[in-house]
């Protein structure tokens, strides 16, 4: 196996991060939906934070650190399954909460 | 049968309903309750407790309606309360509780502690317990405050709430000594009696004990790096490239960004402290430096090794992680039952 | 923001929106057909830019229905108020994945090993695929609560 390019390895590195920010998210929100469960809406006149926008930051931050062993993977494997089965797993869990636990 | 007993019920509720009502106190019942409840006031301020707990029951007694009827009941209770041995302990505490110079004199707690030792039992005994206790305490003696607050809630005679209230200051006492384990005891004899006080202990228990075990351990993570560092040092290529070797530029990428990206949105959200994800970061940036020179200093091992390794720096990041929040904020814990 | 300018911005961010999900469907085909070619790459790349700018526009109306409109939704009809939920999520990761199946279709047209090559293209499709059905089930459901809610 030839040594992967550097740009190579970043796009990797991105693309696992970004299927692993959208798992987060997923397991953020079903953490949320059992530790932290939120006012019943139609009773909450105001809010200051937005949980939305947190969680997608959150998310986003687990997704950074997923990069970095996305970019370490990348120059060890000379195959890449291992990110259709990430993206496999995200999508399945996000639909899933979308579904169960919005 | 029936009809017998329904009517007798119907007659009686007839005849208490024809009953005349209890009369009002005329004009000079009014005056007499208003003069004896001024006549025990005037007695309570001058600590003559029998008098004031006798005139507050005329007072009551004399005009039930009277506006001042409920401050009158409230006393004439806590006095009857506090009545053992005649008021005389009581007289006695009050001489000490009311004057804030006298509170300020150590002979005259002393003095205090002796005479509480003869109070019979009851709750003057505890209260004055925990007026000693209070005093050593802002006298800048808190272990002479141990002793009273044992004794309050060791005293199964006394008040319930008072015994509580003395334990929760005994452990924060002991805590505050520095001697948890002794908080600890406190607590758990009475375990009843405050359980906010030993939930609270436990929970600090276990953090002290979480704290030695991850100090230990990175201590001894410590160990295996330098000696790991010494062996790995000619493998390398020298002293030179060790940093090289140890801290690739990747780790220390990952580093930052893990204690840096957290600490930026920690300051976004603007109600935590930054500085427990700083320190995360710097403390897997050096566990995983000692996991690299491990590797080197002893080889990369077998499956089974280098399962072992992995587990041990796993936990030594734990560890890192525990200190780097307990050390800064340890508030972050609390959501974690820790 | 005053009314107007939140009703523009809500408009642009339907429009957009919706030429984003477009973009998405009509990059799907292209990404199961195992291209890897430039105008593949280019279509990924407008999509994810313009699903992004979506979902920017979003943000800024975040606030204005966080505070004016999430109570009165919910207290209308909580099926409504929990479809809204279910978009909201769904679009957060339409976005993600748009990115995620344009840096693997990149991947895949630089790598030198053509085995990867496969990985990645199947990889980029799955993305492209899941991210095209995320976006136009979002865009259906923005659209179900907004006739019904009429905002």
């Amino acid at each position: 196996m030839s040594a992967p390019r550097p740009a190579e390895r970043l796009l990797l590195a991105g693309a696992s991060g970004l299927a692993a920010a959208v798992l987060a998210y997923a397991a953020l929100r079903v953490v949320e939906r059992a530790f932290f469960p939120e006012p019943n809406p139609a009773l909450l006149i105001w809010s200051e934070r937005s949980t939305f926008l947190w969680r997608a930051q959150e998310s986003l931050y687990a997704g950074g650190l997923a990069a970095f062993g996305g970019y370490a993977l990348a120059g060890r494997r000379p195959r890449a399954r291992w990110l259709t089965a990430l993206i496999a797993t995200a999508v399945s869990a996000l639909v899933l909460v979308a579904l169960l636990a919005p | 049968m029936r009809r017998a007993a329904s009517a007798l019920a119907l007659g009686a509720i007839l005849l208490s309903a024809a009953a005349p009502s209890h009369a009002e106190p005329g004009p000079e019942a009014r005056v007499t309750a208003q003069q004896s409840f001024d006549r025990a006031e005037q007695a309570f301020q001058a600590e003559r407790f029998a008098e004031a707990l006798a005139a507050y029951r005329e007072a009551v007694a004399a005009d039930p309606s009277a506006r001042f009827v409920l401050t009158a009941r409230a006393r004439a209770a806590d006095l009857a309360a506090h009545a053992e041995g005649d008021f005389a302990p009581l007289a006695r505490l009050s001489i000490v509780r009311r004057d804030p110079t006298k509170l300020r004199d150590r002979a005259v707690i002393e003095a205090l502690a002796r005479d509480v030792a003869a109070f019979p039992p009851g709750r003057v005994r505890g209260e004055a317990e925990l007026v000693i206790a209070d005093a050593w305490w802002r006298l800048g003696e808190p272990r002479r405050a141990v002793g009273p607050l044992e004794a309050v809630v060791a005293d199964e005679a006394g008040d319930r709430l008072t015994r509580s209230l003395a334990l929760g200051e005994l452990a924060r006492l002991q805590r505050e000594l520095g001697d948890l384990d002794a908080a600890l005891a406190a607590v758990e004899r009475f375990p009843d009696l405050a359980p906010a006080a030993r939930n609270e202990v436990r929970k600090l228990v276990r953090r002290g004990r979480l704290r030695t075990t991850a100090i230990a351990l990175l201590a001894a993570l410590g160990v295996v790096g330098l000696t790991s560092v010494v062996r790995a040092t000619p493998r390398v290529g020298g002293l030179g490239e060790i940093p090289r070797a140890l801290l690739p530029p990747l780790a220390v990428a990952f580093s930052l960004y893990l204690g840096g990206a957290a600490a930026v949105l920690v300051r976004l959200r603007g109600d935590g402290d930054p500085r427990p994800f700083v320190w995360l970061g710097l403390g897997v940036l050096a566990v995983f430096a000692v996991a690299r020179a491990w590797r080197f200093g002893w080889g990369v091992g077998g499956p089974s090794a280098r399962a072992a390794r992995g587990v041990i720096c796993a936990a030594g990041v734990l560890a890192a992680a525990f200190l780097a929040v307990e050390r800064t904020d340890a508030s972050y814990l609390e959501s974690l039952g820790l | 923001m005053s009314p107007a300018t939140l009703q523009l911005v809500a408009r642009a961010h339907a429009v957009v929106a919706w030429l984003a999900t477009a973009a998405l469907v009509v990059a799907a085909p292209r990404l199961i057909g195992r291209r890897r070619d430039r105008v593949t790459l280019a279509i990924a790349a407008a999509a994810a830019l313009g699903i992004t700018i979506a979902g920017g526009l979003g943000v800024l109306l975040e606030a204005a229905y966080r505070s004016q409109i999430r109570q009165q939704l919910f207290v209308r009809s909580p099926a409504l108020g929990w479809l809204f939920e279910r978009k909201e999520h769904l679009a957060f990761g339409a976005i993600l994945l748009a990115w995620c199946a344009l840096s693997t279709t990149a991947a895949a047209r630089i790598t030198r090993e053509p085995e990867r090559a496969k990985d990645l293209q199947r990889a980029a499709r799955l993305a492209g695929i899941t991210a095209a059905a995320l976006a136009l089930a979002a865009s259906v459901m923005s659209a179900i609560v907004a006739r019904r809610a009429h905002f």
